[in-house]
């Protein structure tokens, strides 16, 4: 699950923050809000991130947050990685 | 070695399953959060303004001395402070954090990305506390200027005067802009806060000097300060707008 492009970009953006905005989410990653919602529904039902609903004045704002599950997710995904690569080189 | 614009644009979304392009495309993605994260400027802005506050402070401030026994009871040393000055400066750095507190909250929400600035605004004033008080009982206490870690300074010397600035305010402003280096892993802010270590740690004062007994004395050292932490606002904003085109 977390090998997939979006979901991987998803889990990244959120590690290096405390918390991510939606908006953020989708600018930085290019997608509809329709596309976004599609894998952050399946990455929450996962338990990889907490999403959190809110209002700031009028305005409905959606954070998105990395759980430990989500952080050792990610870790374990990039080691994989760093091991295919390692294989590719010899 | 700041930020690599060509990395940024391969975003997982877009590049093909390669495994270099993946994690090439994550690293891009936590420079652009990094990019977003950042606002050093701001910080290093109000403190180069709270240490050019300090010049009226320090001009006009009563002073008043103590003279005690030196060290293994050898000599007299004589200490001289303003205790306005030790108001002034724990007052006006905590205010200065506090405002930080509040723009780095207020731009997480405009950018839609939290930035972890809570340890750097704990960090500045648990500094700025912490050096207030060490200079208060090194201002009441004279021998305690000429004793360094166990160490008998001899009065006057390049190590007591380190052993002096170390429990400085702008020691306190310049060991919290480690910290705040740390916080955004930003080069730059780094780079500004271990140049400006240097300067109020050593004796430089790039050959502007006011003798002593004159009441304007204590004025390089501050305008050479305020003006290195303008300089470094101005060096990590650039430094950060840059990165940010480049990333676009």
């Amino acid at each position: 699950m977390v090998h997939q492009r979006v979901r991987l970009g998803i889990l990244s953006i959120a590690h290096e923050a405390r918390r991510v905005e939606f908006g953020f989410l989708r600018t930085t990653l290019g997608l509809t809000a329709g596309n976004l919602s599609q894998h952050l529904t399946v990455l929450e039902a996962a338990g990889l991130v907490a999403i959190e609903k809110g209002y700031e004045g009028r305005r409905g704002r959606t954070w998105i947050r990395l759980t430990k599950s989500g952080r050792r997710a990610l870790a374990e995904e990039i080691t994989a990685l760093r091991k295919l690569i390692g294989l590719f080189d010899k | 070695m700041i930020c690599k614009p060509d990395r940024v644009a391969n975003h997982p979304g877009m590049s093909p399953a390669d495994p270099a392009d993946l994690l090439a495309g994550i690293r891009g993605l936590a420079l652009e959060v990094r990019l977003a994260q950042r606002g050093a400027w701001f910080p290093l802005l109000l403190l180069a303004a709270a240490t050019l506050g300090a010049i009226p402070v320090d001009r006009y401030g009563q002073y008043s001395g103590v003279c005690g026994a030196g060290p293994g009871g050898a000599g007299e040393v004589c200490t001289r402070y303003s205790a306005v000055a030790f108001c002034y400066w724990p007052s006006v750095l905590i205010l200065a954090y506090g405002a930080a507190g509040w723009f780095y909250i207020r731009r997480s929400r405009r950018r839609g990305v939290d930035t972890p600035t809570r340890p750097y605004l704990v960090a500045g004033a648990v500094f700025a506390l912490l050096i207030t008080g060490l200079s208060l009982l090194a201002a009441h206490h004279p021998a305690i200027q000429a004793e360094l870690l166990g160490l008998h300074l001899r009065s006057g010397t390049s190590l007591a005067g380190i052993g002096y600035r170390l429990i400085s305010a702008s020691s306190a402003i310049g060991l919290a802009l480690l910290v705040l280096a740390r916080l955004e892993r930003s080069w730059a802010v780094a780079v500004v806060a271990l140049a400006y270590l240097v300067v109020v740690l050593s004796p430089a004062d790039f050959g502007w000097v006011v003798a002593r007994p004159s009441s304007w004395s204590f004025l390089p050292h501050l305008v050479i300060d305020s003006c290195l932490l303008a300089a470094g606002a101005a060096a990590v904003g650039l430094a950060q707008r840059d990165c940010a085109r480049g990333a676009r």
